[in-house]
């Protein structure tokens, strides 16, 4: 079951290695992360304005990055897996017809 | 078409399929629970609050030039009072623990250092030194009532409070008795209808509170808001008007229309139930994210304090307010779209038990815990 578990691990690891959209996942994925852990640490409850009511420019740049960052990962994390999925699914299927047509022919 | 351009559009198509169905679901996954009243997942942004309030108790204790006061701190303390209030109408085994904590939000909110801004604007004229005079002072039923649902929850509420507090409601109730327009000023010349369905909202509230019956009042504001105060072509509400000849000054906006509709649902179901049905008109959705524009066609704008940023036509306090109406007058689908928009800007985050919204901050999160529990409050 280890050495499953860690060949499967190794396969996807080359997969997202030899894939540009899964890297570009991983890396939105890391930085929406990373950002979403600053913020909560630079805010702490009292998030984008001081108690007067001003904003805090320091946090509000922060803020204003991880919320980029956060809807990039929204929308292109599963956009960038599901495309990378269904290309290289679609290319061994296509690969097999391409196959099945030589040995016909 | 070559073998690998197939390859390229059948990656896009299913991109984008997945892109379309797991983003909104993954944004909104806890919307549901949220419309259907959770208690673990309302507690847990309570309990955020309420902890809030401890460390504000603790600062306010110590001498500093940094306290949470004004306008901004008036309305966090109040709608932490009315976030508490309306989980504890809706789960009565909660209320003798909430009780204390939405008394003590709510006494906040009626400190005179939080209505200052109000006074400096009718040029040291305090509210509650002139509650014989003519001028509006509408600001101040925000904090009237928070207090009327601390009074109408908390047995152990102070007498000393509720004496000012019934002094407030009858100077509110003559004059709004006494205006042609619904409406009465929240700063000179200046009156604005969300203000005014919060003043009929503490009048009924105290009704609820001391048995006292307002229903004469109460029936001539519903009368005039749908007389003077609704834009027949848009349903919206104009977000600020001359109290006496009830000349707009500003357009019908979704902001002040939201907030209106949570607010008039205190006085009247009829009245919030009818700006709900015109503020979701002015719903903008896609893929599954809903947000509410903040100006009513042929008006436009940037946007002010009131409705925060405007980017692309909708409005942030218009998106978080409507919420609270979409929840109370029963619209799962908009409530649904608007809280997935909620959750994508507001980032919300558990930790140590307790949730919050990342970029909202205490007034944002005292806020959002209004609007998101709304509906047992509404007027029978």
């Amino acid at each position: 079951m280890k050495v499953a578990v860690g060949k499967l691990a190794r396969a996807a690891l080359a997969w997202i290695r030899g894939s540009r959209a899964l890297r570009l996942a991983v890396i939105l994925a890391a930085i929406d992360l990373l950002l979403g852990w600053g913020f909560s640490w630079m805010s702490g409850s009292r998030g984008l304005v001081s108690p007067g009511g001003s904003v805090r420019a320091d946090v509000a740049v922060l803020g204003a990055a991880y919320i980029l960052a956060r809807i990039a990962a929204r929308f292109a994390v599963p956009a960038l897996v599901a495309g990378a999925i269904a290309a290289a699914l679609t290319e061994r299927v296509a690969r097999s017809i391409g196959r099945a047509r030589r040995s016909n022919a | 078409m070559t073998g690998r351009a197939w390859v390229r559009l059948c990656a896009c198509a299913c991109a984008l399929l997945v892109t379309r169905i797991a983003t909104p679901a993954w944004c909104g996954q806890d919307a549901h629970r949220w419309f259907d009243g959770d208690p673990a997942l309302s507690g847990k942004l309570a309990e955020g609050l309420i902890a809030f309030e401890a460390t504000d108790d603790r600062v306010r204790a110590a001498p500093s030039s940094d306290r949470f006061s004004g306008e901004w701190a008036l309305v966090t303390h109040q709608m932490i009072a009315l976030g508490l209030a309306q989980l504890a109408l809706a789960h009565p085994e909660q209320r003798e623990r909430l009780a204390p904590e939405i008394t003590r939000a709510a006494l906040k909110s009626f400190r005179p250092e939080m209505r200052g801004f109000g006074t400096r604007a009718w040029g040291g004229e305090d509210a509650m030194a002139s509650l014989g005079g003519p001028h509006g002072h509408a600001y101040l039923s925000y904090a009237a009532l928070a207090i009327g649902m601390a009074r109408v929850l908390d047995p152990a509420f102070p007498r000393d409070v509720a004496v000012l507090h019934d002094a407030l409601i009858a100077a509110y109730e003559r004059r709004l008795l006494a205006s042609l327009t619904g409406l009465i000023e929240t700063y000179p010349g200046e009156a604005y209808p969300t203000d005014c369905a919060a003043v009929a909202g503490a009048i009924a509230v105290h009704g609820r509170a001391t048995g006292k019956d307002h229903s004469r009042v109460l029936a001539r504001w519903a009368a005039l808001v749908r007389k003077t105060q609704i834009d027949p072509a848009s349903g919206l509400v104009v977000q600020r008007m001359d109290a006496w000849s009830g000349k707009a000054h500003d357009a019908p906006r979704g902001s002040g229309t939201a907030l209106g509709a949570y607010f008039a649902g205190f006085a009247d179901r009829s009245v919030a139930g009818e700006l709900a049905a015109g503020l979701f008109r002015h719903e903008a959705t896609l893929w599954g994210f809903g947000a509410i524009r903040e100006y009513a066609p042929g008006h436009q704008g940037v946007g002010d304090v009131d409705s925060g940023p405007v980017l692309l036509g909708v409005s942030v306090s218009a998106t978080g307010f409507a919420l609270a109406p979409a929840r109370a007058h029963g619209y799962r689908d908009a409530f649904e779209r608007l809280y997935r928009t909620t959750d994508l800007f507001g980032a919300p985050e558990t930790s140590d038990g307790s949730l919050h919204f990342l970029s909202g901050g205490p007034i944002g999160n005292a806020m959002l815990l209004a609007m998101l529990t709304s509906g047992p409050e509404l007027a029978p």
